[in-house]
C-alpha cells in the first residue's frame, strides 16, 4: 500500500468514527464507513475489523 | 561539531539543536554500552530466562548520561536507545534463530512484552521486517512501535520523544497494530 493510500484510508476511518459517534463499549468492528470512495470500502471495512481487535 | 569524546548529555543537547553529527556520534557509544549490558544478561540466560529491553535501556541510560540530564534529553536518549535495542535484539535473534521453527511460521503476539528467547527469535525478526516496511508507509507509527516494543518505553516517554500527547501515542499504536495485523495476515481472531 502506498503512503498516500494509507493516509487516505486512515482519514476516512477516523471520519467514519467521528460520524458514527461510537460510545464507550461500542466496537469499531460494527463501524459502517461513510465515504464516497467505493474503491476503498473493502479495505476500510477490513481496517475497522483489525482496529477493533484487542 | 560533535565528537565521540563528548559526554552523552552534551551530544543529546547538540542533537536537539539539529546537529546530525551528534546523532552519528551517539549511536556507536550507546550501541557499545547497551551491547555489553545485554551480553551480561544473556550470559546469565537459562531456560525460561529472558532479556528485558526495558532493563537494558534503563541501565544504559544510568551508565551513560549525567544524573542531571533533563527530561527532554532523557526522552531523546530513550528514542535512540530503542533503535539500538532493536538492532541488538535482532542481531541476537538472528544468531539464535535455528531454522527448525522456520521464518514466518510464527505470528507476532503484539501483547507480549518484547523479550528474546530462542522461542521468540522468529517473532523478533518478523516484527523487525514488518517495522521496516511500515516505516516506508508511515514513519511515525514505526518509530512509536519501535520505542514501545523494542525500547520498552512507556506511553508517556514515547509521547515526549515524539512531541505528541500520550493519547495520540495510544491512537497511533492502535492503528499501527491494525496495519501490522493486515500486513502479517493476522486477524487476531
Amino acid at each position: 500500500m502506498t503512503p498516500s493510500r494509507w493516509n487516505r484510508l486512515q482519514h476516512l476511518f477516523y471520519a467514519a468514527v467521528d460520524e458514527a459517534q461510537l460510545l464507550p463499549g461500542e466496537s469499531h468492528r460494527d463501524l459502517l464507513p461513510f465515504n464516497n470512495d467505493r474503491s476503498l470500502q473493502p479495505e476500510l471495512r477490513r481496517l475497522a475489523q483489525l482496529y477493533a481487535v484487542r | 561539531m560533535a565528537s565521540p569524546a563528548q559526554p552523552v548529555t552534551q551530544l543529546l543537547q547538540a542533537w536537539r539543536n539539529d546537529d546530525q553529527n551528534a546523532l552519528n556520534a551517539l549511536m556507536p557509544v550507546v550501541y557499545d554500552q547497551m551491547r555489553s549490558i545485554a551480553e551480561l544478561y544473556l550470559r546469565a540466560e537459562n531456560p525460561g530466562h529472558t532479556l528485558g529491553a526495558t532493563e537494558v535501556v534503563h541501565e544504559a541510560f544510568i551508565r551513560l548520561v549525567d544524573a542531571d540530564a533533563g527530561w527532554e534529553d532523557r526522552a531523546h536518549f530513550l528514542a535512540i536507545a530503542a533503535r539500538v535495542m532493536r538492532r541488538i535484539l535482532v542481531d541476537h535473534a538472528r544468531a539464535n534463530s535455528s531454522d527448525k521453527q522456520g521464518r514466518g511460521a510464527s505470528k507476532i503476539s503484539l501483547d507480549d512484552a518484547l523479550v528474546v528467547s530462542s522461542e521468540l527469535a522468529g517473532e523478533v525478526l518478523n516484527l523487525d521486517e514488518a517495522l521496516t516496511r511500515l516505516s516506508a508507509v508511515d514513519a511515525r507509527k514505526s518509530r512509536i512501535l519501535e520505542m514501545l516494543y523494542f525500547g520498552g518505553l512507556t506511553y508517556e516517554e514515547t509521547a515526549e520523544a515524539e512531541g505528541v500527547s500520550p493519547v495520540t501515542v495510544h491512537r497511533e499504536l492502535k492503528m499501527a497494530k491494525a496495519w501490522l495485523r493486515r500486513e502479517l495476515g493476522n486477524s487476531g481472531e
